[in-house]
């Protein structure tokens, strides 16, 4: 077992920190205030080829791996402690894996350069009001009629709809809707590489909201309509009905990239905490930090950080093992418990170390010259559902443990 | 064109630590490239890409870190890359680093220019450009913050306290940069890669016929000001605090 | 002992004077033409003074070189800034003799000198050996200017009429006192909000005699001013530095830490400057500089 990060890696992290102090940490605030990660800066995070980190080179990718985007994703995060730089980068590394993975050759050649080079948006679509949790439970209906899927149906809180609109070549979703009988239950789900907008061009039949979010403002969440929106087969993600378990590689990727990210904020937070119990001095001069109930608490919450960042890393080796370097001595059902262990732990071992420095900090927390509260919204969207509820990731490690006839959901 | 960049293993100083004695610990001190050779690189590759040219870069030392930082130049463009191997080069004087340069350039130049950083982080002397100009016996221009080139000659600019110097002069030439002079690419991880497949080459102090002197170090140690530290807090009492700096500054001039 | 010396300002031969007290040594000096020759005449013992042209390394390292083989010197000085140092190491170079810069003090013991210079951007000083002949750049500030008169003899040395590497010069608009000669500075950093608050800067200066600068930020981003404190790796040797809206960041403090008295205003009570300084006001500079400004006018 080696804990180290291999020699690539650590040059690549430190390259990336490099980019993130000059190009992010002075407008992360602003990003989050404003509500918008400018045009510009995705194009730069293009251009020094933070997306499509996992994909290989012949198809535009930077021939890495998903360890390696999990770094990017944390190093994005503890410059942008709101995460929504970070969370539009993992979407723009883990979904368009899946496009490389099991889509059409000439859609991919189409797609995958645009989202490399930070001009067109990548991204989810499988939540709709009915529930997110219960992917089985979706309405959204695709029919093919002459090689060409319309569909019609609903998501709602999904990523990047400004961005799909702004950015100059645009951009869709790996957007998963029914497409067989209702009696097969999650067997007939497929998944569609959903292009929105392509070249300036958008196409009929979506029609997009945008909400207004308390936290991680700088990436936009929102829903659409999809009515009779026509898609070419050829857009079609691998094979009719096999959709649902696309879906769950997808998911794999992207809650091991967001505990990343949350663990990148949870970093900053931490060293925020550490500089200012040493310098805050109360009760005759005495320091802060000199107060065990103080010192305590930080070293245990820099515990569960660090548990949850082992895990993290631990959860992504094995899926480069699986999925890039597609060793068979492991099976996707090995990702289970790693995946969910990581997702269920990270965030929250980042918004305890939140909650408590914003004690530390007292009134001065609750003030906007204080920006603790930024990355304590950011990272709590991921305990309250955003990429997979947390029950849910209880729900699969107890099947893994007990098995699927105790565990009903 | 043909162009060296000698780069240098800076001790990171914003990270040194201290014995309680007052002595550095230099051993566990991190070493990286340092920002004014990072800017010679840049401005090696941008003349590349401008140019055509075909740039080298040079370190002298045996450790991994050494090796890194070829790499890291290889990761920003250069095509080619030496280490010197000496051990302790962190303790050779800077006349004996300018022979190392002059010896490699005779092994492998002709060079057209070389590009260094004006001086380094950890020790700031300023002089190892202006040593290899000598050694070289070629002209300098150092602490240049902006440098163009026309195909027939240079033109390097100087800020200085007095004003602004520009010169102009043909190859060959030694340039010393400042950290004004550009701001370094900062590699992808497709170069990063890339430079650990590529090859560096490496020079025996022995076959360049330099004999390694060291600096005859006596003693290092922190140095520490004593300052008063004498604090006003104008927003407790705004009268104290102002007339106590007036006081200070008057009866000091 | 023979100390020969290259030098721009009277501030500098006066500490070269000094040095050349404590190691019992003949000065000798390589010196512009101008003002400035006028009083190098006072206190070197021999000054050999050369037709001013545009400050241009190799070509001064020529006029230095040819005055160093006729006397043949155990010592050489230069002043520690971009200028001395880049001649330092070109005479050097080509001597083939050490160099070493940042020298804050200076022993000569049994054939060997021993030097103390500052390392590490100061952080830390270093005690170095080396035998004659050697080269030094001596930090300013480090010794005391030597009031000694002795109206030595002088040289003027073949003139050279043209620059032989192309050379242009502008003047900076920076008006003012230079930093070197003065015996207070007064810097101003990002706390200030607008170009126009500097004025209270240049007025206080002004006031105490002094001169102003900003920090790089200032200069280099906003475009303030075209020079700033520690640029060209040049470091403050001044008796008082008062630093306004500055929060001594590493880069910045490494150009100033030399100065005798350090004295802040700033608004935050953990900016890292309050660590390094003699004298420290926590406070806001737009509040209190104008305070102070009328004190000063009054007390006139």
């Amino acid at each position: 077992m080696d804990f180290e990060f291999s020699e690539d890696e650590v040059r690549f992290r430190d390259s990336v920190k490099e980019f993130c102090k000059r190009y992010i940490e002075p407008r992360w605030v602003e990003i989050d205030e404003k509500g918008r990660i400018p045009v510009d800066l995705i194009k730069k995070m293009g251009e020094q080829g933070l997306f499509n980190i996992p994909i290989s080179e012949e198809y535009s990718g930077m021939g890495g791996t998903i360890t390696m985007a999990a770094i990017a994703a944390e190093e994005i995060a503890y410059h942008d402690p709101s995460v929504a730089t970070a969370v539009y980068t993992l979407l723009n590394n883990g979904w368009p894996l899946l496009v490389e993975r099991y889509s059409d050759e000439d859609v991919k050649k189409e797609i995958l350069p645009k989202v490399a080079a930070g001009e067109a948006f990548y991204g989810i679509a499988s939540t709709e009001s009915y529930g997110g949790s219960d992917v089985a439970g979706i309405k959204t209906t695709a029919v093919k009629k002459n090689g060409v899927w319309i569909l019609n149906g609903e998501k709602i809180y999904i990523s990047g709809i400004r961005e799909i609109q702004e950015l100059p070549v645009g951009g869709g979703y790996f957007l998963v809707a029914k497409t067989g009988k209702p009696e097969y239950g999650h067997k007939n789900i497929t998944a569609f590489n959903l292009i929105i907008k392509w070249n300036g061009k958008i196409r009929q039949g979506w029609k997009p909201t945008i909400f207004d979010e308390i936290g991680r403002r700088g990436i936009s969440t929102g829903g659409f309509i999809l009515e009779n929106f026509e898609i070419e087969d050829k857009y079609r993600i691998g094979e009719e009905n096999k959709g649902f378990y696309y879906l769950m590689e997808g998911f794999n990727v992207a809650r091991i990239l967001v505990a990343a990210a949350t663990i990148g904020s949870g970093r900053w937070a931490l060293d925020q905490a550490i500089e200012w119990i040493k310098t805050r001095r109360l009760f005759e001069g005495r320091p802060l930090a000199s107060f065990q109930g103080v010192s305590f608490k930080l070293s245990e919450l820099y515990g569960d950080l660090e548990a949850a960042r082992l895990l993290t890393y631990r959860a992504a080796w094995l899926a480069d093992k699986i999925y890039i370097e597609k060793n068979p001595k492991w099976k996707q059902k090995d990702l289970n418990i790693p995946v969910a262990l990581c997702k269920m732990k990270a965030p929250e071992a980042t918004t305890k170390i939140y909650e408590e420095l914003m004690k530390w900090y007292g009134a001065y927390a609750y003030t906007k010259d204080c920006n603790a509260f930024r990355g304590w919204l950011g990272t709590f969207s991921y305990t309250i559902g955003a990429e997979g509820a947390q029950n849910i990731m209880r729900i699969i490690i107890a099947r893994d443990l007990i098995g699927r006839e105790y565990v009903k959901g | 064109m043909k162009i060296l960049t000698p780069i240098k293993l800076t001790v990171d100083i914003s990270q040194l630590k201290y014995e309680s004695s007052g002595e550095p610990l230099m051993d566990i001190a991190p070493r990286k490239m340092g920002d004014s050779d990072k800017c010679a690189v840049e401005e090696a590759v941008r003349l590349k890409e401008k140019y055509n040219a075909h740039t080298v870069a040079v370190t002298i030392g045996s450790t991994s870190d050494h090796e890194r930082i070829i790499r890291d130049a290889y990761a920003m463009g250069i095509d080619e890359g030496y280490i010197v191997e000496v051990n302790e080069s962190e303790n050779l004087n800077a006349i004996t680093v300018g022979e190392i340069v002059k010896s490699m350039v005779e092994m492998t130049g002709p060079y057209d220019v070389v590009i260094l950083g004006a001086g380094s982080l950890d020790t700031h002397s300023y002089t190892l450009g202006p040593i290899i100009a000598a050694k070289m016996n070629i002209p300098i221009i150092a602490g240049v913050d902006s440098l163009n080139y026309n195909e027939q000659y240079f033109e390097a600019r100087c800020v200085m306290e007095e004003g602004t110097y520009l010169y102009r002069l043909k190859p060959p030439l030694v340039v010393t940069v400042t950290t004004e002079v550009n701001q370094p690419r900062i590699p992808t991880l497709k170069t990063i890669l890339k430079s650990k497949k590529m090859e560096i080459k490496r020079l025996k102090i022995e076959d360049l016929k330099v004999k390694p002197e060291k600096i005859d170090l006596v003693n290092l140690t922190k140095y520490v000001i004593q300052r008063k530290n004498i604090i006003w807090d104008a927003s407790k009492d705004l009268e104290k605090a102002t007339e106590s700096l007036f006081k200070l500054l008057v009866s000091e001039v | 002992m023979k100390i020969l010396l290259y030098g721009e300002t009277v501030e500098w031969f006066k500490q070269a004077r000094q040095i050349a007290e404590i190691l019992n040594g003949e000065l000798y000096g390589v010196v512009p033409s101008g003002e400035l020759s006028g009083e190098a005449v006072k206190i070197l013992d021999r000054t050999y003074i050369f037709n001013r042209i545009l400050y241009e390394p190799n070509t001064y390292h020529k006029i230095i070189q040819e005055v160093s083989e006729k006397i043949k010197p155990d010592l050489t000085l230069f002043p520690s800034t971009i200028k001395g140092r880049t001649l330092a190491g070109l005479y050097a170079g080509y001597r083939n003799e050490p160099v070493i810069t940042d020298v804050v003090d200076i022993r000569y013991d049994g054939g060997e000198l021993e030097v103390r210079r500052l390392v590490y951007g100061g952080a830390c000083i270093a005690s170095i050996r080396s035998k004659l002949p050697t080269t030094l750049c001596i930090l300013l500030g480090a010794f005391k200017q030597l009031e000694k008169q002795v109206n030595g003899e002088v040289e003027y040395l073949k003139t050279i009429k043209e620059q032989p590497i192309q050379t242009e010069f502008k003047s900076s608009e920076h008006v003012g006192m230079p930093l070197e000669r003065a015996e207070i500075v007064v810097a101003a950093g990002r706390g200030f909000r607008k170009k126009e608050d500097l004025e209270m800067v240049k007025q206080l200066s002004s006031l105490l005699n002094g001169a102003w600068s900003v920090t790089r930020p200032l200069a280099a981003d906003y475009r303030w001013a075209d020079t700033w404190i520690g640029i060209s790796g040049a470091m403050i040797n001044s008796r008082i530095y008062l630093a306004i809206g500055i929060s001594g960041q590493p880069l910045h403090m490494i150009a100033v830490r030399n100065s005798k008295t350090i004295i802040a205003i700033n608004n935050d009570p953990n900016a890292p400057i309050f660590n390094e300084v003699d004298y420290g006001i926590i406070g806001d500079l737009y509040i209190i500089l104008p305070r102070l400004l009328e004190r000063l006018r009054k007390k006139q």
